[in-house]
């Protein structure tokens, strides 16, 4: 192991705990914020002992994959496994992305459910990137004039140009959103 | 001064806004939090570590927390605190922005290691970490070139 690599690397269950800790975070600030729930009724709403309950939240690297999700549900909570290409940290250097980033980058995305809704995101990414490699420009009102009616939307973009990366966004099923993307993007 | 002032950067080598460090080598006695860390059992040591990681990225929650100038007097609001409340431990510290030119990175660096049932701050501890805070050769050592150096403290 590296001199300054992060303490994950030392071994899988580091690893693993470290990961169950965000996890086990999230349940704990869930409980929080609906004030009057105990480990007592988390166990009895997941269908878990509260000794179990006691033991996760006390040492989060012996969770299983079944108990998580029960404990999650029991919260109302929605539950995720997800991988990511860690480009930026290939040597571990600074251990796992905490799950709470995912989760933040998530809601102040709009939530978003599936790819339909991501290719309606107004992202400031897309606008970000079509600046950093400038495409070359396509006339908004010439290709769109189409759904502009079937949006039925008053549309103000008279004379912007876009890139073939924003104009992606334009031929999502998201047509109430169209006009303020275009307002972004302009 | 004394020759065998060392501090070590035991999390956040790399990271861009923060840091922690042990003070790992001290004439004053208390100084324990090395010897104290590394013997912990692997689970007690997970947990701090995980903490460093949640401290080290601004993540909020309770496994840390520092004093501000309505406690105490105003007398420790650069000491710093882990704790893990169902072992009873804690890990006493002070901050400080070591690096010039950057006001922004700080460093928390860690001196002693407590293990007590009772939860009320202790003075002592408190006082022996801001003593350490403004400590000759604890500053020399923050203040040298081989602090950020990989793997390795500044040692006097």
């Amino acid at each position: 192991m590296s001199n300054i690599a992060h303490w994950t690397e030392r071994s899988l269950e580091d690893f693993l705990y470290s990961i169950a800790s965000d996890f086990v975070e999230q349940l704990q600030s869930k409980m929080k914020a609906l004030d009057d729930m105990t480990r007592a009724k988390l166990a009895k709403a997941a269908g878990i002992s509260k000794g179990r309950i006691s033991q996760i939240f006390n040492d989060p690297g012996n969770i299983s994959l079944d108990t998580a999700i029960r404990l999650a549900r029991a919260l109302g909570l929605g539950v995720s496994l997800l991988t990511y290409e860690n480009v930026a940290d290939s040597d571990n250097e600074r251990g796992p992305v905490n799950a709470d980033v995912f989760r933040i980058c998530w809601e102040r995305a709009g939530r978003p459910f599936d790819m339909w809704d991501i290719q309606a995101l107004p992202q400031v990414s897309v606008t970000s990137a079509a600046l950093r490699t400038p495409p070359p420009p396509i006339w908004v009102n010439d290709i769109y004039s189409g759904w502009h009616s079937m949006a039925n939307v008053k549309h103000k973009t008279v004379g912007t140009t876009i890139g073939p990366d924003t104009a992606k966004l334009y031929s999502t099923r998201a047509k109430g959103k169209r006009c303020e993307k275009e307002e972004r993007v302009s | 001064m004394d020759s065998s002032c060392s501090i070590k950067i035991r999390a956040g080598l790399k990271h861009a806004h923060r840091a922690i460090a042990f003070l790992e080598q001290h004439s004053a006695s208390y100084v324990d939090i090395k010897a104290a860390f590394d013997g912990l059992k692997a689970s007690a040591q997970r947990y701090h570590l995980k903490s460093f990681d949640f401290w080290l990225g601004d993540h909020k929650n309770d496994r840390y927390h520092g004093w501000n100038q309505s406690q105490h007097n105003g007398k420790y609001t650069e000491c710093f605190v882990f704790r893990n409340v169902s072992e009873g431990e804690r890990l006493y510290g002070f901050l400080c922005r070591p690096k010039e030119g950057d006001a922004h990175y700080e460093m928390c660096v860690l001196i002693l290691y407590a293990k007590k049932k009772r939860w009320n701050t202790d003075l002592t501890e408190l006082a022996r970490a801001e003593t350490m805070r403004t400590d000759p050769d604890v500053l020399a050592a923050l203040r040298g070139p081989d602090l950020f150096k990989k793997g390795e403290g500044k040692s006097k």
